[in-house]
Formats: structure tokens, C-alpha cells, sequence
């Protein structure tokens, strides 16, 4: 990352920019304080969920994703790798979305369960609880040290200052943004943020292919440098840096699809809440699926700008031609999309895709830090070491909690911008939390026998397995890797939430087998066996797009033929 | 008393679009060629302006003519449901977050 004020990344933003970011700002911290302030019961109506109809809670449903995760992290692997990147949404996040609404879903709303410990809590006690709200903290620490790093390559962009200044000043901001209510009405941000990227992004998509001449310009500009299998998604070679295509397929598959996509979207409560704002259980299981149709199309505005800045950014496409990790400056692939805004977009336009970044990256940080905020005051400190106290303890307890979140990420955020590719980073901390979390969910959701203790120990054998796999390979922890296994990159990041899950579900039985399990009595609405069908099948709706089933089908039909179009 | 409301999602998207549309159409006007020439000669400030506008107009055009009525009896039901859920007496859901 460039520390120079003359760095080519240094964007030209004048007044119209800062007037723009101003009043969206407005905008945000304006409706937070009337919200705060109970001003309007409506506020209060709109976010008790009771009217909310089905199409903002699908919009916030995504938004709620479409952070900096998604724009810097889906961009620069756009940039790096090319249309095997579209597997992150067609093969991964849309199948996770369908499942999440169509299976998963009764089981959360039904079960009244509003947090990944809580439900952990019910379903195998105290132990597997710990575990999980301690895993939890620390990764919500992790990844708001992502939206930080990316938050501050923003602020050095748009005003030059180093990006040590850049990263304490993006904190306060953040810090600001929690203290000023900014979270009290996410849902209200979600949507007004996924309008703000799209009416950014869109043109910049446009802009950009109109350069090349189209989509016939751009892949014929590919093959030229040397990349052209890069405008194919599969086998995706250079995506799982495997050199056997068939072994790449079946990583994408199995380690970015089934495991590392579907326990993302099924165990992350950020989105998950969103879902369940909505008033009955149909509309609950209606969100994410009504969330997948503008889903599949995002990545058109994300990783094929990223792919054309990898070809109309000369520094960059010098950088990926000599398979270099940084280039000029100091300049990465997380760059791909501000390189790309800086050389496209007149003043105006780049105020309000600057004000969209900053609008997500902070509302991401933020939601991790109060997810962060709310397990350990209460999963974990109320839970385990001081019970009884009034509750404003717990509130001042809280607002520590906060502060020291925050510090801690600029310290996490040191070790995100050591990567390159902010994807391969997500993804390999996606392997060590939430491969092994959607393991044990899955297993104690259909198999009723399965035991307290199974329940901790699949998880901490699950984690454990995903880090030894990291140590062995090449580059996942950069130089501390010991390069027993010839893995690097995304590959490795697949391979060690593919052995994550194995673990887990193999410990989980061995210890099934040896330890006693729950009362069936206790286990009502957590276990499918256990489940009234009529709590799962609410599927008495009129028309098909009121009925979960029969959208899903709707929405994995189109995603199979966006599969094969772009293959 | 049921009433409808300015906190209307659709009218907070509108009225930051429509902002926005306006800020990007006036920018347009002032757009230097240096600028038009980086996006090969497009005029972007104004054509996204344009659809801003077109889009903002929209929203609160349905918002003004399919409103959400805030029912007060239901949201005086709904939060004393939450606080029952969170074991709270009534009159403080809300506050604790």
C-alpha cells in the first residue's frame, strides 16, 4: 500500500466529491439519531419488521454483505483470476441463499434462536457455547481488521495521508458512526448503501467496456497478455492454484460451494438477522431467496470491472504480467476497483462511488465491532464471569467492549494488508470459523443423537484441522507456513475448510458413539426429526412468488443457465 | 390512529436520489473535457444523473401512491411483544440496544 501523496493512487476528488460523501452522511447519521430518538414511531414500526415489505428485507438481506468484503475482496480476485471468481456467486453464494431459505430458515425462525451461540447454547450446552461465542469474538475481530485496512485504503486514497494515519482516522470515524447511532437503523443504511454502489458501480461497468469495446475487447485484450483462459470459469486452475483440473473442479466444488459458501450464508447471523426482521415465517424464508435474484447479477458490477481494470490499468496489467503480488507504488489487486474509478469517473460520479465504499466499509466494521460487543458482554462475560449484575453494567461493559474492539482491529488490520488479495485472506478465515461452525450445525440438526460433548470437540478438532492445513501449505500464513503441501493461494483456503468439515463430522461421531445424548424432549425445533412438519412447510401461499419452494426453483433455474452461458 | 409516514424507506431513497440527480446534472454542465475524454468522451455525471432523477421520482411516486399505513395499534402490540420476549416491563424496548 502507498504512503506517497504522489502515489498513483492518490484520487482527484474536488469539492462536488466532498459535497456528495457530506450529504450522504447526512443522510445516514440522520435517520440513526431520529431512530435513537424515537422521533417517528415509524421508524420503530418499519424496524420491528412488522412492514417491511419482502423486497427491502431481500435488498437488506445482500446489502448487509455488499461490504468491503465483497466490492475490494470479489474485484481483485476479478482482477487476479477472472471469471472462475463468478463460482463465488453462481456455484457458492446463490445454492447457500436457496438452502438457507428453503431449509434452514424454519429452523431459525421457528426456534426463535437469534445468534449462532444461542442456538449452539440450546442444542448442546454451555461447552460447545463457549467455544463457539470465543471463536465467534475473535473472528469478528479479524475480518472488522479487513473492512478497516480496506476502509483506510479509501481515506489514503481521497486525502494522501499515510495509511498508519489513514487506518487511526478510518477508526474514529468508525467509533463516531456507533456512538452517533449509526447502527440503530441498519436496515435503513442497507438499502440506501445498495442503491448508492449500484448507481456507482453500474456506470463504471459500462464505462469500462465501452474503453475496451465491449466484451468481444476485453476477452480479445486478454488472450493478447497472455491470460485468455482466464475468460473461461471452469476448470478455474488459477483460482485453486491445483495444477489438476479435476482436482480443481472438485475443490470448487466441495471447499468454495458446499463448504465454505454454504456455511457462510447459513451460519452468519449479520445476514440471517436481516431475514428474520421479517413479520411471519414465510416472508423469514422468502428474503434470502428474493436476495438471490439481484444476487446473480452483482457480480457483473464487480468482477468484470475488476477484470477489466486488470487490463485497462497499466500498472496493474504490468504487475499481472509479470506475476508480480505488488506493483507500482505498492499498488495490489485490493486496488483493481479504485485504480479503475480513478481513470474512468469524472468528479461527481467518483464523490458518489467514493461515498458508497465508505458507506459500506464503516457500516461493516461497525456490525462486526457491535456483533463483537454483543457476544462478549453477554455470551461470554454475563454468561461466564460476572452473573449478576444490573444491567447497566453490562451496558458500560459494553461500550468498553467497543473501544477495545476497535483498537484490536487496527491491530488485525495490520495483518490483513500484508495480503495481497484480500479474497485469499476471507477465505482462509472463513476455512478456521465458519467451516467447522456449518459442520456442527448441520450434523446436530439431522442427527438427533449427536451429543453435547460431540458438539465442542468437532468444533475445536474442526478449527484445529483448518489451521494445520494453513501451517502446511505455502503462503496462508505468508512466511510461517511451512510448505509441507504443495497448496497456496484461494486452493489452500478450500482444501483446509474441506478438512475442517471431514474433522469435524469424524470427531463428532467418535464422540457420539462414547458420550450420552440430550433428552428428545429438549431437542423440539432444534432437530429436523424433532420438528412438527407444519413448522417447516408454510406453504400456503397464492400465487408461486409468494411461495418459497417455488421461487427458489424459479431463481436456481436462472442461476443454472447463467452457469452454462458463462462456462 | 393510523397515519403515514415521511420515514418511508421509499421516500428516504427517493430523496437522497433525486439529491444526488440533481448535484450530477449540475456537475454535468461544468464536466471539463479532460474529464469526458478519461470516460472516451461520455458525459457520465449527466446521463447518470438523468436516471438518479428518473429513479428518485419513481420511488417516491410509489411510496406516495401505494403508502405503508403505520397502524399504532399494531406497533403498540409489536413492542409490547418484544419486551415480553426480552423479560422486560414495557415501556423500555428499544433503549437497551
Amino acid at each position: 500500500m502507498a504512503v506517497l501523496t504522489s502515489s498513483i493512487l492518490r484520487m482527484d476528488a474536488n469539492w462536488v466529491d466532498y459535497l456528495l460523501i457530506a450529504i450522504y452522511f447526512v443522510f445516514v447519521l440522520g435517520i440513526g439519531l431520529s431512530a435513537r430518538a424515537s422521533i417517528s414511531s415509524s421508524i420503530d414500526f418499519f424496524l420491528s419488521g412488522r412492514s417491511l415489505p419482502a423486497w427491502v428485507t431481500g435488498i437488506a438481506f445482500i446489502s448487509a454483505n455488499l461490504g468491503a468484503v465483497e466490492i475490494m475482496g470479489m474485484s481483485a480476485n476479478g482482477a487476479q483470476f477472472g471469471m472462475p471468481t463468478f463460482h463465488y456467486y453462481w456455484i457458492g453464494a446463490i445454492p447457500a441463499m436457496l438452502f438457507l431459505g428453503v431449509v434452514m430458515m424454519p429452523f431459525y425462525y421457528g426456534s426463535k434462536v437469534r445468534s449462532v451461540p444461542e442456538f449452539m447454547l440450546r442444542r448442546f450446552g454451555p461447552a460447545a457455547h463457549l467455544v463457539n461465542s470465543i471463536s465467534f469474538a475473535v473472528a469478528q475481530i479479524l475480518i472488522a481488521g479487513v473492512n478497516l485496512y480496506l476502509l483506510a485504503t479509501i481515506v489514503n486514497a481521497l486525502l494522501g495521508w499515510t495509511i498508519w494515519v489513514s487506518t487511526v482516522v478510518a477508526a474514529i470515524i468508525v467509533l463516531s458512526y456507533i456512538t452517533l447511532g449509526g447502527l440503530s437503523a441498519a436496515i435503513y443504511n442497507e438499502v440506501l448503501q445498495f442503491f448508492v454502489i449500484v448507481a456507482a458501480l453500474l456506470p463504471l461497468t459500462y464505462l469500462a467496456l465501452h474503453k475496451i469495446g465491449g466484451w468481444n475487447g476485453l476477452t480479445d485484450a486478454m488472450d493478447k497478455a497472455g491470460t485468455g483462459e482466464q475468460t473461461k470459469s471452469w476448470p478455474g486452475t488459477d483460482l485453486t492454484a491445483f495444477s489438476s483440473s479435476f482436482w480443481s473442479v472438485v475443490g470448487i466444488v466441495f471447499g468454495l460451494g458446499f463448504v465454505l459458501s454454504f456455511g457462510y450464508w447459513t451460519t452468519n447471523f449479520v445476514e440471517v438477522q436481516r431475514a428474520m426482521a421479517s413479520k411471519d415465517m414465510n416472508s423469514a424464508r422468502r428474503a434470502p431467496i428474493i436476495g438471490s435474484f439481484p444476487k446473480m447479477f452483482i457480480p457483473f458490477i464487480i468482477i468484470i470491472p475488476g477484470m477489466l481494470a486488470a487490463v485497462l490499468v497499466t500498472p496493474l496489467a504490468r504487475m499481472k504480467s509479470t506475476g508480480a503480488s505488488t506493483g507500482q507504488d505498492g499498488i495490489t489487486y485490493n486496488d483493481s476497483l479504485l485504480l479503475l474509478m480513478k481513470q474512468l469517473l469524472p468528479n461527481g460520479l467518483l464523490g458518489v462511488a467514493i461515498a458508497g465504499l465508505l458507506a459500506a466499509f464503516m457500516a461493516g466494521m461497525a456490525a462486526n465491532i457491535s456483533a463483537f460487543n454483543t457476544v462478549t458482554s453477554y455470551d461470554l462475560w454475563q454468561t461466564y464471569v460476572q452473573k449478576d449484575k444490573p444491567d447497566h453494567f453490562y451496558t458500560t461493559f459494553g461500550r468498553l467492549a467497543t473501544v477495545v474492539a476497535t483498537v484490536l482491529a487496527i491491530g488485525t488490520s495490520y495483518f490483513a494488508s500484508q495480503f495481497p488479495n484480500m479474497m485469499t485472506y476471507l477465505q482462509t478465515l472463513f476455512g478456521f470459523f465458519n467451516a467447522p461452525l456449518f459442520a456442527t450445525f448441520i450434523f446436530g440438526m439431522f442427527w438427533k443423537r449427536m451429543t453435547p460433548a460431540a458438539g465442542w470437540t468437532g468444533l475445536v478438532a474442526g478449527t484445529a484441522a483448518a489451521v494445520a492445513v494453513a501451517f502446511l501449505s505455502e503462503d496462508a500464513f505468508g512466511s510461517a507456513s511451512t510448505g509441507v503441501l504443495s497448496l497456496k493461494g484461494q486452493g489452500a483456503a478450500f482444501v483446509a475448510a474441506g478438512a475442517a468439515f471431514v474433522v469435524d463430522i469424524l470427531v463428532s461421531i467418535i464422540v457420539t458413539m462414547v458420550t450420552s445424548p440430550k433428552e428428545e424432549s429438549k431437542l423440539r425445533g432444534l432437530v429436523y426429526s424433532l420438528t412438527p412438519k407444519e413448522d417447516l412447510f408454510d406453504d400456503h401461499a397464492g400465487h408461486w412468488y409468494t411461495s418459497p419452494t417455488k421461487l427458489a426453483g424459479v431463481s436456481l433455474a436462472m442461476v443454472i443457465i447463467l452457469n452454462v452461458i458463462f462456462r | 390512529m393510523k397515519k403515514i409516514s415521511l420515514f418511508d424507506i421509499r421516500n428516504i431513497v427517493g430523496a437522497l436520489l433525486i439529491v444526488y440527480g440533481v448535484i450530477l446534472l449540475l456537475a454535468s454542465f461544468a464536466t471539463s473535457d479532460a474529464d469526458k475524454a478519461k470516460a472516451d468522451g461520455i458525459n457520465a455525471n449527466l446521463w447518470v444523473g438523468i436516471v438518479m432523477l428518473v429513479v428518485g421520482v419513481l420511488m417516491i411516486f410509489w411510496a406516495v401512491t401505494r403508502p405503508i399505513v403505520v397502524d399504532e395499534k399494531e406497533l403498540e402490540a409489536d413492542r409490547r411483544a418484544m419486551d415480553e420476549a426480552a423479560g422486560r416491563p414495557h415501556g423500555e424496548a428499544g433503549e437497551a440496544g
